[in-house]
């Protein structure tokens, strides 16, 4: 274990190019796909957690039974679309980052749209009917929403970005662990390891620990700081 | 110059057989209600009797589950809200401040509204002078004190200079200063013309500022049971204030403070047919203007000088002849009278 810390730093001090470029290809990857969908989950969230339509009990049972989609089944799933032989096998996008983010984004969306939606319906009642006697429009009420519960929705993207960040088996079914393009730290832990070389699978996930802590201290303290 | 302007007889508000439910609870069920312009309406009833409902459905923040509400005499509906909105803001009980500073929530409606910002900062800084609390700008709202947040969320209000004012609950949570403060402010800002609609149940508040008062109980309107005299103390003995109201003068019981309104409940008038020997202290000859039923009671209005109501029983109105046009003697006690 210690021997594997050493070659983690090792190897992040030894400007190993390759190293770089696949912990670079994981961050990547996860904050694109945790963007992309929060765009999605920010208002579909604002509107389970604050407005009242037909149907909303069953989308909420229906997102809840999405968060424990296994990551191989998404895989899985993705892959029969955009495989040659797929209905969007045209496209060609097996085994490049933009499957890998269509993967992701599955796997993050319902977990950040049922944080936010949860956090969203905890803020205060008066916060809506505050905004709009006070001459806010629709657009606005929803970008102060998102504002006043920033901390807990910052936790609900955080979320989504620890699921996908650390996930492999959308990253390996969909990305295809190809050196240079799309291997992330994930795919290349499965490798090594599986190559016998045990030590430095560990010293991968070492690095990948420390960018999934550095990602949540750096944003953390960005909101601390807005306070 | 206006486009429409405000008939005279128009009131600001007027509200038609207006029900509301949540879910399938029904809330308020009201029947006709009137609220004229650069009035200062107080809702009075206990707890749960509807008063915040109203105030929200008044202020187009909740969906009415039937009847209407007219503003200014168009009824009120996706193109006349905006504005509703526009001229008229609504303080809630126990204010949400937004995270940050009170320059960030009085400037708020500003922002919204795009006013520049140096405009803005005159602005906040008047409205905060108005509610005292001078130079609080760079404060951190939410660690302010239940009177000071407040005053922040009034000042945010006034920042707009709204037409109409919705005061949900002001005197709830807050130190004496402040409400003698929001009284103030309030005839202040009625003299301005602007009309206030405000929710209480702290009498003295609602009797001292209301200039048409409205009782609610369970979602419904009732009539009041009170007349309430505006007036001023003309002079004092040991005994007595002397309280001036219309052309007459009412002996009420001696006591300190300040006054501008005498209360007086409905059932503790008595009608007599000649004026009689009593230790009441107050007896005045009146005309009837009005007799009207109200469940197994009459409610006979009349004139002595001032306006006074009286509740007596349909048996009283059969031997005594209780009709428009006849003359009575009113009779009530001093002790009777409540001062505000």
């Amino acid at each position: 274990m210690l021997g594997a810390f050493g070659q983690a730093v090792r190897l992040l001090v030894s400007g190993d190019r390759e190293l770089y470029f696949i912990a670079w290809t994981s961050l990547r990857l996860s904050l694109v796909s945790v963007v992309i969908a929060s765009a999605l989950s920010l208002p579909l969230g604002f509107l389970i957690g604050l407005k009242s339509f037909p149907a909303k009990k069953q989308l909420i049972a229906f997102l809840n039974a999405l968060m424990a989609l296994p990551t191989v089944v998404v895989g899985l799933l993705v892959y029969s679309f955009i495989s040659r032989a797929g209905p969007l096998g045209f496209l060609g996008l097996l085994f490049t980052p933009a499957a890998i983010n269509i993967g992701q984004i599955i796997l993050c969306f319902p977990l950040i749209t049922s944080m936010v939606y949860s956090a969203l319906s905890r803020l205060d009642r008066r916060l809506p009917e505050t905004l709009i006697t006070l001459g806010a429009r629709p657009s606005e009420v929803f970008r102060m929403t998102i504002w006043e519960g920033r901390i807990a929705i910052l936790s609900a993207l955080l979320s989504g970005f620890g699921r996908v960040v650390g996930e492999v088996g959308v990253a390996m079914m969909l990305g295809g662990n190809i050196r240079w393009y799309t291997r992330t730290l994930t795919t290349a832990i499965a490798l090594e390891t599986s190559k016998g070389d045990f030590e430095l699978g560990l010293a991968l996930g070492i690095i990948l620990m420390a960018i999934a802590f550095l990602v949540n201290f750096t944003l953390h303290g960005v909101i601390k700081h807005e306070r | 110059m206006s486009a429409e302007p405000l008939r005279q007889t128009e009131p600001l508000f007027r509200v038609e057989s207006l029900r509301f439910a949540y879910d399938a609870d029904p809330v308020l069920d009201l029947a006709d209600l009137e609220i004229p312009s650069a009035a200062v309406a107080v809702l009075i009833g206990p707890n749960g009797s509807g008063k915040t409902t109203l105030l929200k459905l008044l202020n187009g923040l909740l969906p009415l589950s039937g009847g209407r509400i007219l503003y200014r005499g168009r009824r009120l509906n996706a193109q006349t809200l905006p504005r509703l909105r526009q001229e008229s803001v609504l303080v809630h009980q126990d204010p949400y401040l937004f995270d940050g500073s009170v320059y960030g929530n009085v400037s708020y409606g500003l922002k919204v509204r795009h006013i520049p910002t140096h405009q803005a900062r005159k602005a906040v800084a008047q409205a905060l002078q108005r509610v005292g609390l001078d130079g609080f700008e760079h404060r951190k709202a939410r660690a302010l004190s239940g009177g000071e947040r407040q005053r922040v969320a009034i000042a945010r209000a006034l920042v707009l200079d709204p037409k109409v004012l919705f005061l949900d609950e002001p005197t709830a949570n807050v130190d004496t200063d402040t409400i003698e403060l929001l009284e103030g402010l309030v005839l202040c800002l009625n003299e301005g013309g602007t009309t206030v609609i405000i929710s209480t149940h702290h009498p003295a508040f609602a009797y001292r500022l209301g200039s048409q008062l409205i009782f609610m109980e369970e979602g419904r309107l009732v009539p009041g049971r009170e007349n309430i005299f505006k007036g001023t103390v003309e002079s004092r003995d040991e005994s007595f204030i002397y309280f001036r109201t219309g052309t007459q003068v009412l002996r009420c019981p001696a006591q300190e403070g300040r006054f501008t309104t005498a209360v007086l409940a409905l059932d503790d008038v008595i009608l007599s047919t000649e004026r009689i020997q009593t230790s009441a202290q107050n007896q005045f000859p009146a005309t009837v203007r009005r007799v009207e039923a109200v469940d197994h009671t009459v409610r006979v209005s009349l004139d002595c000088g001032f306006p006074v109501q009286a509740l007596i029983t349909e048996y009283s109105v059969d031997s005594l002849k209780v009709v428009p046009g006849a003359e009575f003697y009113v009779t009530f006690k001093a002790s009777a009278i409540r001062l505000y």
